[in-house]
């Protein structure tokens, strides 16, 4: 253990890995202080330089831009009420009308103490989760693995329960062209119409720049007008701010909680969670009518619940090697580049990579929050860059990103193939999120399947003989008919 | 005073992000329904597009197997957009609504066809002067004009340049440019365009 925590210090110790954690934290805070950037867009950007780096600063960068994004996201969502990531509306509800009752640096510094505990917590959960997960995992086979997968798949699909079909077909689509070119165990070719640079499949890189990044610029590039920010910003109340989580510990531990719970759920995360924590936050606040009205403890409860998910979606990918979501699909891609499997072997075999993982996050939080301390002021003013200028630059560097991995002008032409129908897909509210997960997902699944049932001498009876994939099965199901019979008595709720 | 907020949170508010379209559920339906055509394509050229397994190792483990299950369960879950589609389409009004699906592709196909003109350029002039170029009708196009914009695109320009090429040393192939210059000129600006 101590052997571990040693190797992690020393791993962490590399300058690479120090960059990486300082150019991620920067990079996340810019991200989510300058509206009209996604987490998934800059992550996108990031993740073909992440490749070319050692395991655990290209993780960390990932990570940062991940991480330090929810933190500056509050920023423009107390400001100018304009969330800086999707995931900050609910901050908009508390955290604008406290700064328009004159404290925004105490609504701020309450927003990044708030993400502060939250992500902290979710790094405990992790630390303690995740080693116990591998060891359960460690006793899966191929039936059990499919069958994981297959109630991930589910679970992605139901939480967009709001265009549950659009997401069935679009995880399908992603599943159906994550298969595409050389195929085991007949060695065949599939949809490559005899063109080479089908045969190794539709890359991964290009299709999520070209969805999150790409699509995100167009819309950045028609967007007119920049957002309004305060002139002045005063340092009054920052300290306030910072320790006043601490007043709210019933709703800082149940959102924590709400957070840990929702992270491990693949595709619920932190949409899940905010809601869920702010509206207990609000049943059994004592002042539940200043909800909405500039509450610091509905503050709290959004912000704590938001990063309280940040480290615990880690723990699907790191003990079972499944990815729950694009983000975590991204950070697959930069494991499986290091020939580094996630899954329960990983905890056995670089112990060192592990335990310098999870120093990295705590260090990573604690550099954003000293970040934001520090230069609040300045982030500040990123709110109101001109959203084209932005869309621009996403252009550009959106071509770095999907043409220098491999320098095939194929893997440019994916991109803007997938910019265009990402815009056409956000236009439209139909969820691009399932069809990355698909692609990921998709093979990983056809190819347990197909050992699990190479296994049996394909008898699908397997997958009920053997518990553990019996019992995944069972819960894949019981979501699908609970979700449905939910559908049919409350039809409204579609 | 502080503005109200008379809206008590539920999930749905996940779906109002800043910088998003408004969803029209017509328009939707016809988005859906043709991913869903796409879908259907595909699956009827899968006897065309795989070849049969070379032993029998039974239909589980056949090169379609996976590609008709995925491409049918995508078609069944995705069908109700597509019944609603066919369902609407005679009401008044609905193909105005419907065709808003496109609404905006338009300029989204011209920053597209900008972008395919750039990686072309990229083999003939080089990143940077190719870069340069792009941002500057990028900037054009999508209405910020005047010198400030101008320095302000070369400037970004700049900056990327020197973050990536220089920075991180991401190589470029030398653009085909260079050969019209004596090779000192390649030599001295290889790094940089």
């Amino acid at each position: 253990m101590i052997d571990s925590i040693v190797l992690g210090f020393q791993e962490v110790a590399q300058w690479q890995v120090i960059a990486a954690l300082l150019i991620g934290a920067i990079a996340g805070i810019l991200v989510g202080a300058v509206p009209g950037m996604e987490p998934a867009g800059a992550m996108a950007i990031a993740l073909p330089f992440s490749l070319t780096m050692e395991p655990l600063p290209g993780i960390i960068l990932l990570l940062g831009c991940y991480g330090g994004a929810w933190y500056g996201g509050a920023i423009p969502a107390i400001l100018i009420r304009v969330p800086g990531t999707p995931v900050n509306v609910l901050t908009t509800y508390d955290g604008y009308p406290l700064a328009q009752q004159g404290h925004p640096m105490r609504a701020l510094s309450l927003a990044y103490s708030s993400s502060f505990v939250g992500g902290i917590i979710s790094i405990l959960a992790l630390v303690f989760l995740a080693p116990f997960m591998a060891k359960v995992a460690s006793n899966f086979g191929p039936p059990e693995f499919a069958m994981v997968m297959l109630l991930a798949a589910i679970s992605v699909v139901l939480a967009h329960h709001q265009n549950i079909q659009a997401a069935i077909l679009t995880f399908a689509i992603g599943a159906f062209l994550g298969t595409i070119g050389f195929e085991s165990p007949h060695h065949t070719l599939r949809y490559t119409f005899d063109q080479d640079w089908l045969t190794g499949g539709i890359p991964m890189v290009p299709m999520v720049i070209g969805l999150f990044a790409i699509s995100q610029a167009f819309v950045l590039l028609e967007t007119k007008s920049a957002p309004n920010v305060p002139k002045d910003l005063s340092s009054v109340g920052r300290f306030t701010g910072l320790f006043e989580v601490f007043k709210y510990r019933a709703t800082v531990i149940r959102s924590s909680l709400l957070g840990v719970v929702m992270g491990l759920l693949p595709g619920v995360g932190e949409f899940g969670a905010q809601f869920l924590s702010y509206s207990l936050a609000r049943r059994f606040s004592k002042k539940p009518e200043e909800f909405g009205k500039g509450s610091p403890e509905g503050l709290v409860a959004s912000e704590v619940s938001i990063n309280a998910c940040t480290s615990t979606v880690l723990v699907p990918l790191l003990a079972l090697g499944i990815p729950a979501d694009p983000l975590m699909a991204m950070l697959l891609a930069v494991f499986m580049i290091h020939n580094i499997i996630p899954g329960p072997q990983l905890f056995i075999q670089h112990p060192d990579f592990i335990s310098g993982l999870y120093i990295s996050l705590f260090m990573l939080n604690i550099f954003v929050m000293i970040l934001l301390l520090a230069f609040t002021k300045y982030v500040v003013k990123l709110s109101s860059i001109t959203p084209r200028i932005i869309g621009a630059s996403i252009m550009i560097l959106g071509f770095v990103g999907s043409y220098t991995q491999n320098f095939r002008v194929t893997d440019a032409l994916f991109t803007l193939a997938f910019a265009v129908v990402g815009r056409f897909m956000l236009k439209n509210g139909i969820p691009a999120f399932p069809m990355v997960v698909g692609l990921v997902l998709g093979p990983m699944l056809e190819g347990r399947m197909k050992q699990a049932l190479s296994i049996s001498s394909g008898d699908p009876t397997i997958f009920l003989t053997r518990p553990i994939a019996a019992t995944f099965l069972a819960l894949s199901i019981t979501a699908v008919v609970v979700f449905s019979w939910s559908h049919l008595r409350h039809p409204k709720a579609k | 005073m502080t503005e109200h907020v008379e809206h008590i949170a539920t999930i749905a508010d996940a779906d109002a992000e800043a910088f998003e379209d408004e969803i029209i559920p017509e328009a939707s339906h016809l988005a859906t329904a043709l991913i869903w055509a796409f879908a259907l394509i595909a699956l009827v050229v899968l006897p065309l597009a795989t070849f049969p397994g070379k032993r029998d190792l039974g239909w589980v483990q056949e090169p379609w197997s996976w590609h008709f299950i995925t491409l049918v369960v995508g078609l069944i879950g995705g069908f109700s957009p597509l019944r609603a589609y066919f369902t609407a389409r005679r009401e008044p009004g609905f193909a105005a609504k419907a065709n808003l699906a496109f609404e905006g592709m338009g300029r989204a196909l011209i920053y597209a066809a900008g972008f395919l003109v750039y990686v072309g350029g990229v083999s003939v002039l080089g990143f940077t002067i190719a870069s340069a170029i792009f941002i500057q009708a990028l900037l054009y196009v999508s209405g910020l004009h005047g010198r400030r914009w101008v320095m302000i695109g070369f400037a970004v320009v700049f900056v990327i340049v020197m973050a990536f090429r220089v920075g991180l040393g991401i190589w470029f192939p030398l653009p085909p440019l260079m050969q019209l210059f004596p090779d000192w000129v390649g030599n001295m600006l290889g790094a940089y365009l």
